[in-house]
């Protein structure tokens, strides 16, 4: 859950999502739920040459679990903030 | 308090033969062992504890596909999903064609992203800083 509302807070900035299958794509992120599907709009992708069946494509929908990692604006990611609410989550974990 | 529990046996033991006496005092042999090792007295009692120590420090991060990450860690969940800062990435790639006689090279890709959320199911292994 916590994962979930970084995504939330990080709306509208531009991400680079990159993808299990080497393909990178950067794009305003519109969307996120609980799985970690992410709504990409405006996309470009990175290596456009060896991907060019992407190059019509203006946006997309990521399935979560096709993700490796996602590269964030690190300027709107409040790094205090994190660590606290991981640490608040995982007293919570230990609680159950 | 276990300590204590084992000690009254021991005594009450005390009374009867000897055998159960030495028995008794295995018993209070292996409870202080268990009281000098007690893992709680030092934070960690399960596994994530030791990922949940290593926030804020540089951890190295071992993932599938022959991928290591190395970064500061902010923030973690039960699927292991990692949010590390000031990450390099290293690829290594095994090159069997061209080097001869059934050598292979490993060739090291580097990259550097200043905030990075890696996919919990890719994950290897989480290790904490080397201490000093």
């Amino acid at each position: 859950m916590l994962i979930f509302s970084v995504f939330k807070t990080l709306t509208d900035q531009t991400v680079t999502v990159e993808l299990k299958n080497d393909l990178s794509i950067t794009g305003v992120l519109k969307s996120v739920d609980q799985f970690l599907n992410i709504r990409l709009d405006n996309i470009t992708v990175s290596d456009a040459a060896r991907h060019p069946h992407m190059m019509a494509v203006k946006n997309c929908f990521i399935r979560g679990s096709v993700v490796r990692y996602v590269s964030l604006p690190a300027e709107h990611v409040d790094t205090q903030l994190l660590e606290d609410a991981t640490r608040r989550e995982a007293a919570n974990q230990v609680k159950r | 308090m276990d300590f204590q529990r084992s000690f009254n046996v021991t005594s009450r033991a005390a009374g009867r033969s000897a055998t159960r006496i030495a028995i008794s005092f295995r018993e209070v042999g292996f409870n202080l062992d268990a009281l000098a090792m007690d893992p709680s007295a030092s934070g960690i009692q399960e596994p994530f504890d030791l990922i949940r120590l290593s926030l804020s420090e540089r951890v190295f991060v071992k993932l599938r596909g022959d991928r290591e990450v190395t970064g500061i860690l902010h923030a973690y969940d039960g699927h292991m999903n990692l949010i590390l800062s000031d990450a390099e990435e290293t690829i290594m790639i095994v090159d069997t064609e061209s080097a001869p006689n059934g050598q292979s090279v490993v060739n090291v890709a580097k990259r550097k992203m200043d905030m990075l959320f890696v996919r919990g199911d890719g994950v290897i292994l989480v290790s904490p800083p080397a201490r000093t």
